[in-house]
């Protein structure tokens, strides 16, 4: 599974317009199944991370791996993927 | 001079300091105001030249900081804080202390009013809490986003003063994602300024969601949209380390916004406020999915057992979560300011604690304007 590393974008991952601008960028390189890493990103807004986590989601089977994620990020990727209806897994690094 | 003339009466001097006469009984007991007091025969009269004195800001002493004890609060309501705003005069004279909350309502009212192209009259003097509003940069947003609003400048002119409570000065952001740099700067504050790791991960959250609300659905032209952050440490006791969060726009405010979408036109300005903090409830149509964001600053306030502040139009609300069984919304009336804007307090603790999800906050919400709805009927 590749790795894609989230703080390529910053260490701070807030705003639906900047997720759908990331998510436009992660979409040209990105070859599934991907696990998201969250090494350096200190906070994530439920906006951001809707438009990120559930397109990649849609495109492994609505599920997502992640790692190296922070309480407050993780509380927020759990919360996406609950009204997503997409199956969330915390890999431990 | 006769004896007469160099006094004046209650009325005289509520008059000339363009306040009520109980909010002069106030500040009688709570500022220096007190001092020029006398009593000739059974009538309180003051020194008419010290009053004099006192509305050029020259013999008014710095009054200590009231902070709060007890029960953790967003401190800024009317009662607290002795604000005193009516019609085109804002007196800032008798302002113990101000919180986040507090200043951006207050900065926020001052624009709206120029906007409107009202004038208004600023009364300050050299308070510690006119000291911080200069130091927060309350006046450099008013000289350059409140053209109508008049105060003498020499007043607080060479004052040095930095609040021991200081975290982060009133900050605008203009355009959506300039957010992500105050968070940024906001969150190296914490770490120098010895909170916990986590603090930043949630604040960060709840900023980003209330600024990208606030510069969506404000309604104004992209130029003239405008959103303000403000954030202080707040302590208590030894074990109560906070940070009280104000984020404040210029915008339409929330009921306005929401009640755009036909689905919930037909509710009242405070039942739309408090729908809004509901999942899925948003001016957007349903096919979006938007209205998450509000939900989700509610139940980290009621992991956090924090409270938040709300305020739209003339409609103050506030969210208690500090005692989990006791959990509540209350009407703040009256509400500190009336401003056509929306205006956000968030009382953060730094400890370790367990976010709600968000079914948890809509259950809440549920109950609670099932509450005022019967409240409503009865």
């Amino acid at each position: 599974m590749k790795i894609l590393m989230m703080n390529k974008y910053g260490s701070v991952l807030t705003g639906r317009e900047f997720g759908k601008d990331t998510m436009e960028k992660i979409a040209r390189n990105i070859e599934y199944p991907v696990c998201l890493d969250f090494l350096g990103v200190n906070s994530l807004g439920s906006s951001f991370a809707d438009e990120v986590i559930i397109p990649i989601a849609k495109n492994q089977q609505n599920k997502i791996t992640v790692q190296n994620v922070k309480t407050a990020v993780w509380d927020c990727l759990q919360d996406v993927a609950t009204d997503g209806g997409i199956e969330i897994d915390r890999s431990i690094t | 001079m006769s004896k007469e003339s160099e006094y004046l009466s209650v009325t005289e001097v509520a008059k000339m300091l363009g306040i009520s006469i109980p909010t002069l009984r106030m500040m009688r007991k709570t500022t220096t105001l007190g001092k020029f007091e006398t009593l000739i025969g059974k009538r309180v009269k003051f020194s008419k030249k010290a009053i004099e004195e006192y509305l050029q800001g020259k013999n008014d002493e710095v009054t200590s900081w009231v902070i709060p004890t007890g029960q953790l609060e967003i401190i800024s309501t009317k009662d607290t804080i002795n604000l005193e705003a009516k019609k085109n005069i804002v007196d800032l004279r008798g302002v113990h202390y101000i919180d986040p909350y507090g200043t951006l309502s207050l900065l926020v009212y001052l624009i709206s009013r120029s906007r409107e192209s009202k004038k208004t009259q600023l009364l300050i003097n050299t308070s510690e809490a006119c000291k911080k509003l200069r130091h927060v940069g309350f006046f450099n947003y008013i000289d350059q986003f409140a053209p109508l609003v008049e105060y003498n400048k020499k007043i607080l002119e060479g004052e040095k003063y930095f609040p021991p409570d200081s975290l982060l000065s009133i900050t605008i952001l203009r355009r959506k994602g300039e957010e992500r740099r105050v968070i940024e700067q906001l969150n190296t504050l914490f770490i120098q300024q010895g909170f916990s790791d986590e603090i930043g991960g949630y604040i960060g959250w709840l900023i980003g969601e209330l600024a990208d609300n606030s510069l969506t659905h404000d309604g104004n032209l992209l130029k003239n949209k405008m959103c303000f952050i403000q954030a202080q440490r707040y302590s208590v006791g030894e074990n109560s380390k906070c940070v009280v969060i104000g984020v404040a726009d210029v915008g339409q405010g929330i009921h306005k916004s929401l009640k755009q979408n036909p689905k919930y036109s037909n509710l009242s300005d405070h039942m739309a406020i408090l729908n809004a903090f509901k999942q899925n409830v948003s001016s957007w149509d349903d096919e979006y999915k938007r209205g998450k964001g509000l939900t989700d600053i509610l139940s980290i306030a009621m992991g956090n057992k924090s409270l938040v502040r709300v305020s739209s139009g003339n409609i103050d609300f506030k969210f208690d979560f500090q005692i989990t069984d006791k959990a509540k919304i209350t009407r703040i009336e009256p509400p500190l300011l009336d401003a056509q804007s929306t205006r956000f307090g968030f009382l953060y603790i730094d400890h370790q604690f367990n976010k709600n999800t968000r079914e948890e906050a809509d259950n809440f919400l549920t109950k609670e304007i099932n509450r005022y709805e019967n409240i409503n009927d009865e």
